[in-house]
């Protein structure tokens, strides 16, 4: 009896796996078995932030060749964007690189890292893409751009980084630390 | 009680609620695998190496599990998986509740949008649920899966 319990319950299991990686295989949506760890990874931000200070220029210049000299592109033509730490924040805010906060409206009007400009990611996303130009036309393309949200465990900011650096701007970083870390670490805010 | 717990119907009934919950969990997760992942790896129980692996397999052990605690195929074996996946649920809950992780569920829909209060309120309906399927585990009659000329003979 209680070996029939068990290999049900195993034969359960065992079904549900194969077939679960088999649907996977065939869902146009399916995903690796293993994720890609780069989108989590800020290994890169202390390279970037040298490169940064051993060539400082205008963040919004269109001579800004600092993060684009090694352009980091991807197999769909875009540049992928690079996470960054909070010192490299905060050393691109002090140059007033073009912050934006992919939170929604409400929680952007409690409070915001100061300058950041406000992108919904949950509205953004859905648009076409005319329409997303149309919203960041008036930005350069080549400027330096810091995408965040709260921080912790959203996944925001990397979504409309993404997004963003597919309509063709070329050095869009994620602020992974987000408000959270912002705010933990004392720095301002502006309301 | 032992009697009222062991009824054909009540079973029954817990059967096809248990079952249907989890089909319905499971379809969303199983069609956008990549959200769901996400919402695995929020809970940040997991090395990020595992977590699409999860992802991947979990949804289709509730839906596999589901249909099979409702058709009543290998009843025991199916209500033993619930069993675990609830388990493993209400532990991922608990931790992210008591770490006050600000995280969507992803429970049912990998798109909503709860909160932390919500957490508590999954919490609640997986201890329910639990119970449900522990009532399948103990007082299901085993022999009422065989048919009755096997049972004679056993």
């Amino acid at each position: 009896m209680k070996n029939r319990f068990a290999s049900q319950t195993l034969f359960v299991t065992g079904f549900s796996v194969l077939l679960g990686l088999f649907v996977n295989w065939l869902n146009p949506n399916g995903i690796p078995l293993v994720m890609d760890e780069s989108r989590y990874s800020t290994e890169q931000s202390d390279k970037l932030m040298q490169d940064f200070m051993n060539n400082p220029t205008d963040t919004t210049s269109k001579e800004n060749t600092n993060l684009i000299q090694n352009p980091n592109l991807t197999e769909e033509g875009f540049v992928k964007p690079q996470n960054i730490k909070l010192d490299f924040t905060k050393l691109l805010h002090e140059k007033n690189a073009l912050f934006i906060d992919g939170r929604t409206e409400e929680e952007y009007k409690l409070g915001h890292i100061p300058g950041a400009i406000n992108i919904p990611y949950i509205n953004f996303t859905s648009l076409p893409n005319e329409k997303k130009l149309e919203i960041m036309d008036k930005y350069n393309k080549d400027g330096i751009i810091v995408v965040y949200c709260g921080g912790g465990d959203c996944e925001v900011s990397i979504d409309l980084a993404y997004d963003i650096a597919k309509l063709g701007f070329t050095s869009v970083n994620i602020y992974l630390g987000g408000w959270k870390e912002w705010t933990e670490n004392g720095l301002k805010e502006e309301r | 009680m032992k009697d009222f717990l062991s009824n054909k119907f009540l079973l029954l009934t817990i059967r096809i609620i248990i079952g249907g919950i989890f089909i319905y969990a499971s379809i969303d997760k199983i069609s956008n695998p990549a959200d769901f992942a996400k919402a695995v790896k929020n809970y940040d129980m997991l090395p990020l190496s595992l977590v699409n692996f999860f992802a991947i397999v979990i949804p289709m052990m509730e839906l596999v599990a589901g249909l099979m605690l409702i058709f009543g195929i290998y009843k025991k074996g199916s209500a033993m998986t619930i069993t675990v996946l609830l388990l493993l649920f209400l532990v991922a809950l608990i931790q992210a509740a008591i770490r006050g992780l600000d995280i969507n569920c992803g429970c049912f829909s990998v798109t909503d949008t709860s909160t932390k209060s919500d957490l508590i309120i999954r919490i609640v309906e997986d201890v329910f649920l639990l119970a449900g399927v522990l009532i399948i585990l103990f007082f299901h009659k085993p022999h009422s899966e065989k048919i009755p000329l096997e049972s004679e003979h056993s």
